[in-house]
């Protein structure tokens, strides 16, 4: 058999395993294993296995995943969406569709902090909904405007699903966190512009009515919101600058949110640090499990040819090389309603990645611009995560298909941005171009 | 089936503990990194070492962890189409998921000792400006995949005799 007919099975036998309920690591790390065995023998292979999973982790720049998610988690703990939510509203509540709007922004702020789309999409559901549905707005806008709310959590720096990008392509990580902060803001200002207009069309859906808080109310719900946002500019400021790197972001990120946390609960017995320890190395164990496997697998592409093989049958087909970003967008909405975000760019970015880089696409910008595929396809059915995961945080208060139906204009919307993506590349690339 | 809860729950125990060891390491990085940060940003006195500690500490924090997020059920996976089998066949592709899991570490952790017993017989080096010893690391490598092979194994046998992972409800409501 050829390494090409070979590689070809493996592709076959990876999606044929993931299908049957094996954990994608064990799926990308057996098809990978074995596939090289047969390629190169079982010793070589044998090799490799032993020195990917130490060479991959003995990293300090890959350190920052953990430090990530522990700031999230503090972020978390400090329930520190509680004070974004109180500051959004009080200053732009008495807006048209207000709520909806302060939500939109309050889950950007923490979900910069949180890093997590679930995370964020679950708080926000227990904070902003009972408001919103209090007030009278519809169930499908106030469920779906946080659904996807969450998603902006991923953009926006510190991320660690970008970190995972940058780790599985070998980009640079600290360019890549910066690449994602003005689309990050810019998506958050389309997702306002959507929920704007929808209120507009129908102004039923979301009701006005006008709450007046002083100034010094205003300023007072910035207490410890303040602190977040700053904290997070710095953090971006300072990788825009050289000042740290991105692992030290995350540790300055981290002990900061502890902080905050130990502030909110008086005392570190309300933080549960070790809850939040063992949440934290679960889910780095977690990202990094199928970090080594997606390497494995890839090794194993690489070197069957399969990964040229299909690259230099794009490239050489005659067509317009936005047409091969549509068929790719394609693929990543349909693969986003079947798993998770990392699991999907470990499984994809291995052929999609070098294809893309043949068209000569900029790897920075394709990692901004998957990340956004990726959110899109959490939120899209039939397993759109961000869904389900609002409606179980809802407690009855909202179905499904509401969810679905109360999406269609913020999917829209995510096209929209998609398309702001490749028709001003700048928007993710100019920071990172300008920066030390 | 009694004993063999009572292994995996006393086995559980034994993760839990590996866990808050890589938990609290994450813990002392953090700081270690942010006083690092501070010293050299403010009195251009950076603490050496901290690359090299934190390189090391890395795959204590990951492969301390592995097995007991297995042991939680919380390693991706699609249940899309498997949710729609019958029980029987349902729970005998979960064991072939859970045997498959465990050959795949096996063979790892098989892999992970040859590397570290190399390391150890050269008596390899962390090189940078503080140097220390890099096979315990290498070890605590094999020791990691090792126990996620147990407890792939664990998680089979235990699924084949009937009962219910961890994450199985998780996967049965997406």
């Amino acid at each position: 058999m050829s390494s090409l007919s070979i590689g070809m099975l493996g592709v076959v036998a990876l999606f044929g395993t993931i299908l049957l309920g094996v954990n994608v690591m064990v799926a990308l790390g057996l098809v990978g294993a074995f596939g090289l065995a047969s390629l190169v023998g079982f010793n070589a292979a044998t090799a490799i296995l032993g020195t990917v999973f130490f060479d991959t982790t003995h990293s300090f720049h890959f350190s920052v995943i953990p430090l990530f998610l522990l700031m999230g988690f503090f972020a978390m703990r400090a329930g520190l969406g509680e004070d974004l939510f109180e500051a959004t509203t009080k200053w732009l509540g008495n807006l048209r569709g207000g709520l909806a709007i302060s939500t939109t922004l309050g889950a950007a702020a923490f979900g910069a902090a949180s890093g997590s789309s679930v995370g964020t999409a679950t708080v926000f559901t227990k904070l902003a909904l009972p408001q919103m549905l209090d007030r009278g707005y519809d169930k499908s806008l106030a469920s779906a405007s946080i659904a996807i709310a969450g998603t902006l959590a991923v953009m926006i720096p510190p991320s660690a699903l970008v970190v995972v990008y940058g780790i599985l392509t070998d980009s640079s990580i600290g360019s890549l966190l910066i690449a994602g902060f003005i689309p990050g803001v810019v998506f958050s200002i389309v997702l306002c512009i959507a929920i704007w207009l929808t209120v507009f069309r129908n102004p039923k859906l979301a009701p006005l009515q006008h709450q007046h808080f002083t100034l010094r109310e205003k300023l007072a719900s910035l207490r410890l919101a303040g602190p977040l946002v700053l904290v997070i500019i710095v953090i971006v400021a300072g990788l825009y600058l050289g000042i740290f790197t991105p692992t030290e972001a995350g540790a300055i990120g981290a002990a900061f949110t502890f902080f905050l946390a130990i502030i909110r609960h008086r005392g570190l017995k309300g933080v549960e640090l070790k809850k939040t320890l063992l949440e934290t190395i679960r889910t780095s164990a977690m990202i990094f499990a199928i970090l080594i496997c997606a390497l494995l697998f890839s090794k194993f592409l690489a070197l069957s040819g399969v990964a040229n093989a299909v690259g230099g049958y794009l490239t050489g087909l005659e067509v317009n090389r936005w047409v091969i970003v549509v068929l790719v967008s394609l693929i990543y909405l349909a693969l986003g309603m079947m798993m998770d975000a990392p699991a999907l760019l470990a499984i994809t970015l291995p052929i999609t990645h070098p294809v893309m880089m043949s068209l000569g696409f900029d790897p920075i910008w394709f990692g901004i611009f998957v990340v956004l595929l990726v959110e899109i396809g959490a939120v899209t059915p039939p397993v759109g995560i961000n869904c389900f995961v609002v409606q179980a945080a809802s407690e009855g208060r909202v179905r499904l298909e509401q969810i679905f139906r109360g999406l269609v204009p913020f999917v829209l919307a995510g096209f929209a941005m998609l398309i702001l993506l490749c028709l001003f590349p700048q928007i993710a690339l100019f920071l990172p171009e300008t920066m030390r | 089936m009694k004993n063999l809860e009572r292994l995996r729950a006393s086995y559980g125990v034994v993760l839990t503990q590996c866990g808050l060891l890589a938990g609290i390491l994450t813990f002392a990085v953090m700081c270690l990194v942010v006083a690092n940060a501070l010293l050299r940003f403010i009195f251009n006195a950076p603490i050496a070492g901290t690359l090299e500690l934190t390189e090391s500490a890395l795959p204590l924090m990951i492969f301390l962890s592995l097995a007991l997020t297995q042991l939680k059920g919380e390693h991706i996976k699609v249940v899309l189409l498997t949710q729609h089998f019958q029980a029987p066949l349902q729970r005998f592709v979960k064991v072939i998921a859970m045997l498959l899991g465990a050959l795949l570490f096996a063979w790892a952790a098989y892999a992970g000792w040859n590397m570290a017993m190399k390391s150890f017989a050269i008596g390899e080096l962390e090189r940078g400006s503080i140097r220390f010893p890099i096979w315990p690391v290498k070890f605590a490598v094999f020791f990691g995949l090792a126990l996620l092979a147990i407890q792939f194994l664990l998680d089979a046998i235990y699924c084949a005799m009937g009962g219910k992972l961890a994450g199985d409800e998780a996967g049965e409501a997406q």
